[in-house]
This record gives structure tokens, C-alpha cells and sequence, in this order.
């Protein structure tokens, strides 16, 4: 562990603003001495340069699943200074909005567990995933402005899920600020072939069982939709695809350029390049990005429309008669404004998270009715092996803008896991444990072994401890589409 | 096809791909670049007939910020158009500032039964992206995010 760190409490440390010329505030990590002596230095370093970004406010973050990225750590958060301060693509990454998505169903493992390998199979053939273009649509140029401007709302009223899963998506499906305008035709040309597809790499559709074992509270658990020992729950992580990709790698490399010609802002690494947010620059990526948003609502709402067709087609049954119930859709590389309280003031801020969830507490706005004794769920994508966590947001998020953990995080590279891993032996090795996997990529399969993430419970753990969220219900996952 | 070597250091980056790579000539460092993208994503590059053939051109003030755009490039082909491509000829149409490139790209269409696909690359990064000259010949280095 770096030497200059500070532990300000069990599970929160801090790197001092004197550790590196530049930091315009502290960096803080939240976690506990066993993750923090699983980090891998970039993250120190990386954190520690998210620190400089002109009108950071407070503190530069990272929560307990940390591992490096590049620009800034995977699990950071910088609340920004809108008025005096920048927009960073590095600080929301390429997959602009990937996200996790949680439906409920009223079914319960014994009623499907003889038919879990077909719809896995009958999924795997209907939503796209692994490289390249294809999608459940392939919208014209007109059509896709049309969409990322309705986000998910777009995908209701084309007819792919209902009024109420508007109701269980962050931000309802769709951000006001987009603007097709400041999307480049080809960011729309090259998504435009992939919307309702999943992608590649940690990208996947599960289905899982919730164990009453598993529930640590079932009255948040019923609120939101989770009733039933050994209940079938479905779970859906991926992002913008190829359109948020696109419109981040351009804005990245028309910043980089002007963050030093027209802004003079010096920063160590590029990824961190930034446009003050109220420049025409900052904000004609504020707009695009918005798009990309919206996109990878409407994304995540049209493969799981996809799901529940297929569910109803095996279990001869409509979506409804099955309780098809969106839980709910989270963000988990955004940059929002949002209003927080600052010194006992009011302060609107430029929220970036990158691998990190929102976590607003039952009294904030946004957070659904049904949802408001509870506070805003918080989904987990543990990896595939090992399970995944319904959390709801706690108070001691107030100091992290309100933001928690988005998954295990890494402890091993990607390269280092397709060494010891075949992919071919974990899908025997998952058959053996009750998960039935189908996948686009055996190697891709490999990377994603459970081994290669941190202990999801101990993160879990930490951010709990910290304060950030707490537990409601482990997820176990049965069948697994991956990208 | 040419074969060319890379190297992924694979303590550099946790999620992502950390490639370097060393060759004689600025045309072979970028022919290499793309091999390992391609090879990032495909078990079999190899598998890639020169099917079709584009030609792009690229300039930039910065050598790195070209390997950025030119890597951009066949990413951004391999989602709209559904095509793998791989440079068949590179030349340097200009090595001072501005520089410029002149490449004939060639491959064909994705084929998911003929390949492999092991991993998308969403995006060339910018974190820890360099050219630059080594003993009489050229190096690079940069991150993919997959």
C-alpha cells in the first residue's frame, strides 16, 4: 500500500492533496485493508490525477471494487464544479451508460429448471451479442436520432415494454439534454446496426435465483419485487455500444487538442482530457454523451422485451401472468448534474462515475414511489460464477455524492486469466455448479472466471460497513448468456 | 498475410490491454498495431481474406494521435460496415508536421463461423498511447479498451 496514505477510518483512507503537485483536493478510497492491499498502485496514481481536474470539489473517489482503468480508476467519482469546472469523457469511459437492469419474475427455480437451457438457448439465438454489427434493430439515420432522444420512453412507445418499467429506470429512461446535433454521422452510422445487442467482453444476460437464505431483508426485498424463496430473477449488463463508443473516442481526441491550444489545462495523462463544462466544446459532449445515454436505456429496455417474449413463448405464458417486472435500471458510467449539499450549502455538480452507482436514499427525487420507504435499488453484477447482489442505497453515501459500488471489480488482468483459464472447462466446470452458459467467445469465457474478480460478498461487505449501500438480496446465477 | 510480434504486458492494466511493439520501419509499426488489434479480438487473425479493399488517409500533428485515428479507423469499420480490415499497404505521404498517411485496407466481412472472436475492442484509449523513435527504429504503446 502506498505510504502516504491515511486511514481516516476502518474503511476509508485517504491520499493527501500534498502527495503529488497538481491535486487540487484529497483523493479518498473507500474500503477495507484487504481490498486496499489488493489494489493494484495505478489506482493511487490514477485517483490521484483525477484530483487535478479543474473545479473538483471535495474529493476525488474511489469506492471498494477500485482497480485501474485508464484516465481515471474503474469505481471513481469526481463531483465537478459546473460553473468554474470541466467534463471529462475519461470520466465516464467509452461504454457511455453501461449499466445493470434487474426483472422480476413470479416464478420460482423448480417451475423452470427443466427448461433453463433452452431459454438460454432460444435467448442466446434471438439478442446479439459478441463483436460486430447486428441488433434486434437496425434503425435508419432519422430513427436513431429519434430514439436517443427518447432513450427508453422511445422503446415504450415503439411498442417494446410498458408505461410502468418507465417508472424503474434511473432518470426514467431518458435524459432531457441529448442532442443528435452534436453526434457525428459516423458515431450514428456505427451504432445505428446494434440497438438491442449486447456486446462483448464482462457484457451479459443472467438468469438467477434468489435464495431465502440470501435475502438479508425481506421487507426491502418485497418492495421491490422479491417474494418468493427460491424466486427466477433475470439480469441484463450492457451499455451504448458502438455509438457510445464512437461519440466518446472523438470527443476524447477533439479534447485533447483543445484542452491544451484553447483551454491551457495541463494534466499527466490524456484519457483525463477535459473542456470546461460551460464551453461550447464542454457542452456539445455533455448533449452527445446524453445521446449515448439514452441509447444504452433504450438498449438494456429492448433486450429485456426480448426476454420476456421468450419466457412467454417457452412458459406459454404472457410477461404479465409471469410477474415480468422491471426491478430496476442503473447507470454506471454517467456524468450527471445533480444537486448535492456542500458545506451546508446547496451546490448543482457535474457528477462523473465511472464504474460507480448512483445510490440516492428514499427521501431524494428520483428515487420510484414504490421505492421511497427503501431508497433507490442498487444492483450489483458480481461475476458469473459467483452471483450478483440487489443492494439498496445508504445514508453514509451523502459523502460520496451519493454514489456506491457497480461490481466485483478486477484482481486479475485479462491476459493473465486466459492463462490459467480455459473457457471450455469453466463451462463444465459452471455446468457442474447449476449454471448452463452460453457464450459468443470460449476465450472471452475465460477472462471472465470468477477467479479473475474480487470476492463480490467481501466488497459487498465493505460498502455496507462504509456505509453506501446496504445488502437487500443475493442474485445466483442459473444461466448465463455471455458476450 | 504478414505475422508481426507484439507484446502484452499483462500487469499494465487490469481490465483492459496493454500492447507494445517494436519495428524497423514507421509503415511496419502501424501494420503491427493493427495485427494485434485484430489479434486481441480474433483467436485466428489469419483467417482474414483480403476480400475487399478501402483506402483511407490520415493526418494529425502527432505521431501518436495518427496511430489513434488509424487504429479508430478499423475499429470504427468493424461495427458500421461489418468488416475486418488490415492494412495491405501503409505509406507516409508526409513525416513532418503535419504527417500524413495513405493506407489500402483489405478483409471482409465479419463471418462468425470462420472468426474467432474472442473479445470486442470498444476503443483505442489515449492513456499511455506513444510513438517514438528507438535505435534506429520505432516503438509504440497503447491501451485498448475491451
Amino acid at each position: 500500500m502506498l505510504h502516504q496514505l491515511k486511514k481516516i477510518s476502518d474503511y476509508l483512507f485517504e491520499i493527501p492533496k500534498s502527495y503529488k503537485p497538481g491535486m487540487r483536493v484529497p483523493a479518498r478510497i473507500y474500503a477495507g485493508e484487504d481490498l486496499m492491499d489488493g489494489m493494484d498502485s495505478a489506482v493511487f496514481e490514477q485517483l490521484s490525477n483525477v484530483a487535478m481536474l479543474p473545479g473538483i470539489v471535495k474529493y476525488a473517489l474511489c469506492m471498494p471494487d477500485g482497480h485501474s482503468g485508464y484516465g481515471f480508476p474503474i469505481g471513481g467519482v469526481a463531483a465537478i464544479d459546473p460553473e468554474t469546472g470541466v467534463i471529462s469523457p475519461g470520466g465516464i469511459g467509452f461504454d457511455i451508460n453501461c449499466g445493470v437492469r434487474l426483472i422480476a419474475t413470479n416464478l420460482v427455480f423448480d417451475e423452470i429448471k427443466n427448461n433453463v437451457k433452452r431459454l438460454v438457448d432460444t435467448m442466446f439465438t434471438r439478442i446479439n451479442s459478441g463483436v460486430g454489427k447486428g441488433g434486434i434493430l437496425s434503425l435508419t439515420s432519422p430513427a436513431l436520432d429519434d430514439a436517443v432522444i427518447g432513450g427508453a420512453e422511445w422503446a415504450v412507445e415503439k411498442g417494446y415494454g410498458t408505461a410502468r418499467d418507465l417508472e424503474y429506470i434511473e432518470e426514467k429512461g431518458r435524459m432531457k439534454d441529448a442532442d443528435p446535433s452534436a453526434v457525428s454521422p459516423r458515431a450514428k452510422e456505427r451504432g445505428r446496426g446494434q440497438a438491442g445487442s449486447l456486446g462483448s467482453g464482462n457484457h451479459y444476460l443472467e438468469i438467477q435465483v434468489v435464495r431465502k437464505e440470501n435475502i438479508f431483508d425481506p421487507a426491502a426485498a418485497e418492495k421491490f419485487g422479491i417474494f418468493r424463496d427460491g424466486q427466477v430473477m433475470i439480469m441484463i449488463h450492457t451499455g451504448s455500444r458502438g455509438y457510445g463508443h464512437e461519440i466518446a473516442s472523438e470527443y476524447l481526441r477533439r479534447f485533447v487538442t483543445a484542452m491544451q491550444g484553447r483551454y491551457h489545462i495541463n494534466l499527466p495523462d490524456r484519457e483525463l482530457a477535459c473542456a470546461p463544462f460551460n464551453s461550447k466544446d464542454g457542452q456539445d459532449y455533455f448533449k452527445a454523451m446524453n445521446c449515448a445515454i439514452n441509447f444504452a436505456f433504450m438498449n438494456r429496455q429492448l433486450i429485456m422485451h426480448a426476454a420476456r417474449e421468450v419466457f412467454s413463448d417457452i412458459l406459454k405464458k404472457s410477461p404479465d401472468e409471469l410477474g415480468m417486472n422491471l426491478v430496476y435500471d442503473v447507470c454506471h458510467n454517467t456524468a450527471k448534474i445533480e444537486t448535492h449539499q456542500i458545506d451546508g450549502k446547496k451546490m448543482k455538480l457535474l457528477v462523473h462515475r465511472k464504474g460507480a452507482t448512483r445510490s440516492f436514499t428514499a427521501e431524494m427525487k428520483g428515487v420510484p414511489e414504490a421505492y421511497r420507504e427503501v431508497g433507490q435499488p442498487v444492483l450489483i453484477g458480481g461475476s458469473m460464477e459467483t452471483g450478483s447482489y440487489l443492494m439498496a442505497a445508504a445514508e453514509g453515501s451523502s459523502k460520496t455524492f451519493y454514489s456506491t459500488v457497480h461490481g466485483s471489480g478486477r484482481v486479475m488482468s485479462r491476459s493473465q486469466a486466459k492463462k490459467i483459464f480455459r473457457g471450455i472447462e469453466l463451462q463444465k466446470k459452471m455446468m457442474g455448479k447449476g449454471i448452463y452458459v452460453q457464450t459468443s467467445s470460449m476465450s472471452g469465457l475465460a477472462e471472465e472466471s470468477g477467479a479473475a474478480y474480487k470476492n463480490v460478498d467481501r466488497v459487498v461487505q465493505c460498502s455496507e460497513a462504509a456505509g453506501l449501500s446496504r445488502p437487500i438480496a443475493k442474485l445466483i446465477p442459473i444461466g448465463n448468456i455471455k458476450g | 498475410m504478414k505475422r508481426y510480434s507484439y507484446k502484452i504486458d499483462k500487469n499494465a492494466t487490469m481490465a483492459d490491454v496493454f500492447i507494445r511493439i517494436n519495428e524497423k520501419t514507421l509503415e511496419d509499426l502501424f501494420s503491427a498495431a493493427a495485427y494485434a488489434l485484430f489479434s486481441v479480438m480474433l483467436e485466428n487473425p489469419d483467417s482474414i481474406e483480403e476480400k475487399e479493399t478501402i483506402r483511407i488517409d490520415l493526418h494529425g500533428d502527432e505521431m501518436d494521435i495518427l496511430l489513434y485515428d488509424f487504429l479508430g479507423e478499423l475499429v470504427y469499420r468493424k461495427d458500421a460496415d461489418g468488416t475486418i480490415l488490415l492494412p495491405a499497404s501503409i505509406s507516409f505521404t508526409s513525416r513532418d508536421r503535419p504527417f500524413a498517411l495513405s493506407a489500402e485496407l483489405s478483409g471482409e466481412k465479419i463471418n462468425k463461423q470462420k472468426h474467432m472472436f474472442r473479445v470486442d475492442v470498444k476503443a483505442v484509449t489515449m492513456h499511455r498511447l506513444e510513438v517514438k523513435r528507438i535505435n534506429g527504429g520505432w516503438s509504440c504503446s497503447f491501451v485498448l479498451d475491451v
